[in-house]
């Protein structure tokens, strides 16, 4: 079993609705998430699109943060989730650097890493993941690549050319795809990031990295 | 750039990886090259000891900033019961402590007057100071998100930097007397001048594969951070070779010393800087 994950950025509204209940379900603090939706804004005016992209750890088939953990912290599942101890976790950070994606954090409460591990005790009792089950346009796709006949696997088979991963060109193998995923959306590079007070939020810098100043 | 603009989004990670990493580098480039220079050191009156005090010491600086850089630092004996080998953190920390115990052997075999006996030891430390000198290179090619770290060039500059640091703190401390400052200037001015070569051919010739490393060595060389990089690459390589080339012939303590400060002042600026900039790039 492979389990993966699919977003269907045609489908995606941008309500959020998958990151308020990451957040809920999973306890995640402040300033820390697991799961969240951009906003790009492209174009210039009256031309002007909104993109919405919802990321989350690709759970990767060859993790860089799995090898780079110097304690085994990060480990994989049978399911190929990959997850993290956080008893066991010393805080070095390595993970960060290791991860291409910038999904995992340094949980402020803890001090330890954490990140998106598709809601692996929920998996357990027989669930999905709390963000498939909060997205109301069903944009949130999840299952076994492994299985032919699985959702996950028929859609990316039905959109071929249209099913991207971020960053291929790092080697991670990303069990996390996108279809209609344009450079804007997966590339942080073809967006501007303006430090200050933007149309929706503050875009800036945190503070502090976990528990240290 | 299709004009796209983020208009909303979380906070950006930032550095994650500050000046306690800093600290790290720099003096493990001290504590390791005063050791590999010590095959040429130790025929001088004196030596023996003074090489393994100070790399001990500065040795103790790195680890002390290594477990106070952890989040979790109560935690760092993790890393010996729960080893994961494929991790170049977990390998240095084997290397470093394996390190320090053959510095503590050291110290007593100086302290007792066993020369023969810590010359002989020296064929073992020699290979791990080398290791504890280059495992950061690979340390830094672990960190996948960070394509400017991944450069072939990082282990040979850990090394001239392990140099570069190890002959200054010579020069400074006037160690080896007079006889060995010619030969320490220029190791001094040697690993300066292939130290910049190497990063001005980074900067200026090396192929970057990503937009990402193009806008960190942006912000290296006309961002933000180019006078803590410029500042750092005058005073760490610059000064050196320039002191090195007009005093070549009759080396002054003086000189000598200006040039091994500035080094060493320089060399912590370069690597603070080489260090933050990947990280002020978002990854996502």
């Amino acid at each position: 079993m492979r389990l993966g994950y699919l977003v269907d950025l045609d489908l995606c509204m941008g309500c959020k609705a998958c990151e308020v209940a990451c957040k809920s379900e999973n306890e995640v603090p402040l300033n820390a998430w697991r799961l969240r939706v951009k906003y790009v804004d492209t174009g210039i005016y009256p031309e002007v699109k909104r993109n919405f992209t919802p990321m989350r750890c690709n759970q990767c088939e060859s993790a860089p943060c799995e090898r780079a953990c110097p304690v085994s912290a990060l480990h994989y599942l049978d399911n190929g989730i990959v997850d993290i101890d956080a008893d066991r976790c010393i805080g070095c950070a390595a993970c960060m650097q290791a991860c291409p994606y910038g999904a995992i954090y340094m949980d402020p409460e803890s001090n330890t890493a954490d990140k998106c591990n598709y809601c692996a005790h929920r998996i357990e009792g027989g669930l999905e993941p709390a963000c498939v089950v909060a997205c109301p346009t069903g944009a949130n796709i999840f299952g076994d690549l492994d299985d032919p006949n699985s959702v996950i696997s028929r859609y990316i088979r039905e959109n071929g050319d249209q099913t991207r991963v971020r960053k291929p060109e790092k080697g991670t193998k990303p069990k996390h795809f996108y279809v209609a995923g344009s450079d804007t959306h997966l590339d942080p590079t073809a967006s501007r990031r303006e430090p200050g007070v933007n149309l929706f939020n503050r875009i800036g810098t945190l503070d502090h990295i976990g528990g240290h100043h | 750039m299709d004009n796209a603009v983020v208009t909303l989004d979380v906070l950006h990670s930032g550095v994650i990886w500050g000046w306690f990493v800093t600290m790290n580098f720099w003096a493990k480039s001290i504590a390791t090259g005063v050791v590999l220079l010590a095959p040429w050191m130790i025929r001088h009156p004196g030596m023996r000891l003074r090489i393994a005090v100070i790399a001990f010491i500065f040795l103790n600086i790195t680890l002390l900033f290594t477990v106070l850089d952890l989040h979790q630092p109560l935690r760092f004996w993790h890393m010996f019961v729960y080893p994961q080998f494929r991790s170049v953190i977990n390998l240095g920390a084997w290397v470093l402590t394996l390190y320090n115990v053959l510095l503590v052997v050291h110290i007593y075999l100086a302290h007792t007057k066993r020369d023969v006996e810590y010359d002989k030891l020296l064929y073992v430390t020699y290979p791990i100071a080398f290791l504890g000198t280059v495992y950061t290179a690979g340390l830094l090619g672990q960190a996948n998100a960070r394509e400017t770290w991944h450069a072939a060039t990082e282990a040979p500059q850990m090394l001239l930097a392990a140099t570069l640091a190890g002959s200054a703190v010579f020069l400074i401390l006037r160690s080896g007397s007079d006889e060995a400052a010619p030969w320490l200037t220029k190791v001094l001015g040697g690993s300066a001048a292939i130290a910049l070569a190497i990063y001005l051919f980074e900067i200026y010739m090396a192929p970057q594969k990503s937009n990402e490393a193009g806008h960190v060595i942006h912000l290296l060389v006309d961002g933000e951070l180019r006078s803590l990089f410029v500042g750092g690459l005058l005073l760490a390589f610059m000064v050196p070779l320039l002191v090195t080339l007009f005093t070549l012939r009759r080396p002054t303590p003086s000189t000598g010393v200006i040039a091994s400060v500035s080094a060493l002042v320089g060399l912590w600026m370069v690597k603070h800087a080489w260090l933050i900039a990947p990280q002020l790039v978002p990854l996502s």
